[in-house]
């Protein structure tokens, strides 16, 4: 019997595993006031200190009005330099985010693509990739970190004359970037580890799933089952633990820029504000507490919402 | 329980070999020496000096650029490929890990170790009885009043903890703690009780990560069977917790101890240069800007040395209390 025209049978509308997360995520209030807090924090350090009228310069000295406390001309004070310290926190706080993400951007590349083959093929080949990142787990990260970075900091500077001697690129964005560079590539070159062996372990079990046998059966190639089939439905472990490698990374960073082995100047990360702050301790404390509270803020809104996300992907994990 | 002894500590040798390989490569990846800002050396004297510790081209090395036509940078893996094995021989055989160059002129790398040790060591265990000490107690509580302000409080301070990292709460402490105690120097080195307060400013992180990992060890093993008939017989909450629970719920802290020794190191780096303790971190801090090759390299060896060791040491403690794991390893 032919059904009647116009008179499909209507369908709950379903809802999909990311419209759930969704959902769960809206109603844990913790976890969206730090995505708001996140989405705040880059879009007044990577927009609106640019936006024109906005009168934000981390480099304009004014010695006559060194350590001055807030006021209408510059809401957090200026420091040893009379500088403006808003504007210092904000340009800083786009180095700090830009590393975190950058490097967490590496490690998801290296660790999904590493992890995700090694699950997929399986058997000896598995035992043995994994095997490579038990033991690269076992060695000193940061110092490696540090290693690598003063390692490649040459080749990277002597890309970056090139870029602007040769391809006239302009020389103040390229030194911006080229700066942050050598950091960004080791701390992504050591930091795929825990991302590569989460991976691998969600593309083993759903490699085994039917809908890759039927893929598999079809005559689908390797590649295409890999980047088609099986990464889709292994996002959500993904941005989940790229979320907790973002503060993880911002961290790094600092505490390398503390010692003097990350960020260099003309670039100015929350670490190295710290770093400056700590050395006017007991004549101006602002000058240390601001950058600290800006970072500590980010890095526990971070760790918020990575919790958030995990609960929302996967309410059988979430804490009772 | 020996073999798996054996096949851990194999492991570790393969990835000390592949340690001091890396360091080995990176530390010579960076171009300059040590001595290449010297101003008032002659010549004669600096090439001398290049020549005996292994900067400067060898002979071999110039008739590979100039007849093979290599280009610079792979002749000179002639030169370090010998370096390598020297650096090899001299480790083994004769325990040595090279010469300082500038800094520190006139002592080994194994003297300044030797030497710079204790205090990282007596840090660093301050910091970890610290942590366990503090972080423990508090994980306990926090699980016993779950969902109370006790909680809810306890579980704050320690993401705060986590959160507030050494190089802020270092230097915090130095001036709001330190000047106020009369018997502690804020920097500077003279008696082991400078140490407690730098020790402290290192161990909050890794005191606050042990209580939300007890916590939620605590958790899990509150809700067994095991506990509710402990409950039942009439036991005292103290008899359960410290009999019947701390065991299970410790598991979470006990694989968290290699890693936290990783934490201590690398906050040790921080802490070291605020308080200016004496310490391997320092040196090596400085061994990384001075392009010191020998300390860099013998410093990593030492601080992976050190690390792998707490790795084994948490995993034999596990399977040691864990009948489960035991059992697995039996069959």
């Amino acid at each position: 019997m032919k059904p009647k025209e116009g008179s499909a049978i209507e369908f709950e509308k379903g809802s999909s595993l990311w419209n759930d997360a969704l959902l769960r995520l809206r109603n844990n209030k913790l976890a969206v006031a730090s995505f708001f807090f996140i989405t705040t924090m880059c879009v007044l350090s990577f927009i609106v200190v640019y936006l024109p009228g906005i009168k934000l310069d981390p480099n304009s000295q004014d010695l006559s009005n060194r350590f001055a406390s807030s006021s209408v001309d510059h809401w957090l004070g200026t420091d040893q330099l009379g500088r403006d310290f808003l504007a210092r926190i904000l340009y800083g706080g786009q180095i700090s985010l830009l590393v975190g993400i950058g490097a967490s951007m590496i490690t998801v590349l290296i660790g999904v693509v590493y992890g995700s083959i090694a699950g997929y093929i399986g058997g000896r080949t598995r035992d043995i990739m994994m095997r490579v990142v038990d033991g690269m787990m076992a060695l000193p990260f940061l110092i490696l970190v540090i290693l690598l970075r003063d390692a490649i900091e040459n080749n990277i500077k002597e890309a970056s004359d090139h870029m602007i001697h040769v391809w006239n690129w302009s020389p103040d964005l390229v030194l911006r970037f080229s700066n942050l560079a050598p950091l960004i590539l080791a701390i992504g070159a050591f930091g795929w580890l825990t991302m590569g062996r989460i991976v691998e372990a969600a593309a083993a079990a759903t490699s085994k799933m039917e809908y890759v046998q039927a893929g598999r059966s079809l005559g689908l190639g390797h590649l295409s089952l890999i980047f088609k089939h099986i990464i889709p439905n292994i996002l959500s472990p993904i941005i989940i633990y790229s979320t907790l490698t973002i503060p993880s990374f911002i961290l790094y960073e600092a505490t390398l820029s503390f010692i003097g082995l990350g960020i260099e100047p003309p670039n100015s990360s929350w670490g190295t504000l710290i770093k400056e702050g700590a050395n006017y301790l007991e004549t101006a404390l602002p000058l240390l507490v601001w950058p600290s509270l800006f970072f500590t803020l980010t890095l526990l809104a971070f760790n918020f919402l990575g919790d958030g996300l995990r609960d929302a992907f996967d309410p059988k994990s979430s804490k009772s | 329980m020996i073999s798996l002894i054996l096949s851990r500590l194999g492991q570790s040798l393969l990835t000390l070999i592949a340690l001091v390989s890396v360091v080995f490569v990176l530390v010579r990846m960076k171009p300059g020496n040590p001595f290449q800002d010297e101003k008032a050396v002659p010549a004669h004297v600096m090439e001398k000096i290049n020549e005996k510790y292994g900067f400067a081209q060898t002979s071999t090395e110039l008739y590979l650029i100039e007849e093979w036509n290599l280009p610079p940078k792979v002749a000179a893996l002639e030169r370090y490929g010998e370096q390598y094995v020297k650096y090899w021989f001299n480790l083994i055989f004769r325990f040595d890990l090279g010469p300082c160059l500038k800094l520190y002129q006139g002592f080994s790398v194994g003297e300044l170790i030797e030497q710079s040790f204790p205090y990282s060591l007596i840090l660093g265990l301050f910091a970890m009885v610290y942590a366990l000490g503090v972080g423990i107690p508090l994980g306990v509580v926090a699980a016993l009043y779950k969902n109370t302000w006790i909680d809810y409080g306890t579980m704050l301070i320690a993401m705060l903890g986590i959160c507030i990292p050494v190089f802020v709460s270092g230097p915090l402490f130095q001036v709001l703690v330190a000047t106020k105690v009369p018997f502690i120097r804020t920097a500077g080195m003279e008696g082991v009780s400078d140490l407690i307060i730098p020790a402290i400013a290192l161990g909050l992180g890794v005191a606050a990560y042990v209580a939300r990992l007890t916590r939620g060890g605590m958790l899990e093993v509150l809700s067994l069977d095991y506990v509710r008939t402990a409950k039942a017989k009439g036991l005292p909450m103290s008899q359960i917790v410290i009999r019947h629970c701390l065991r299970g719920a410790l598991m979470p802290v006990i694989s968290y101890i290699g890693p936290a020794f990783a934490a201590i190191t690398t906050g040790s780096f921080v802490i070291e240069s605020v308080f200016q303790i004496p310490g391997m971190g320092q040196h090596f801090v400085k061994g990384v800007t001075g392009n010191e090759i020998f300390i860099v390299q013998g410093l990593a060896l030492f601080y992976g040395v050190i690390i792998m060791g707490a790795n084994l040491f948490s995993d034999l403690l596990q399977v040691w209390l864990n009948p489960q794991l035991r059992k697995d390893l039996v069959k």
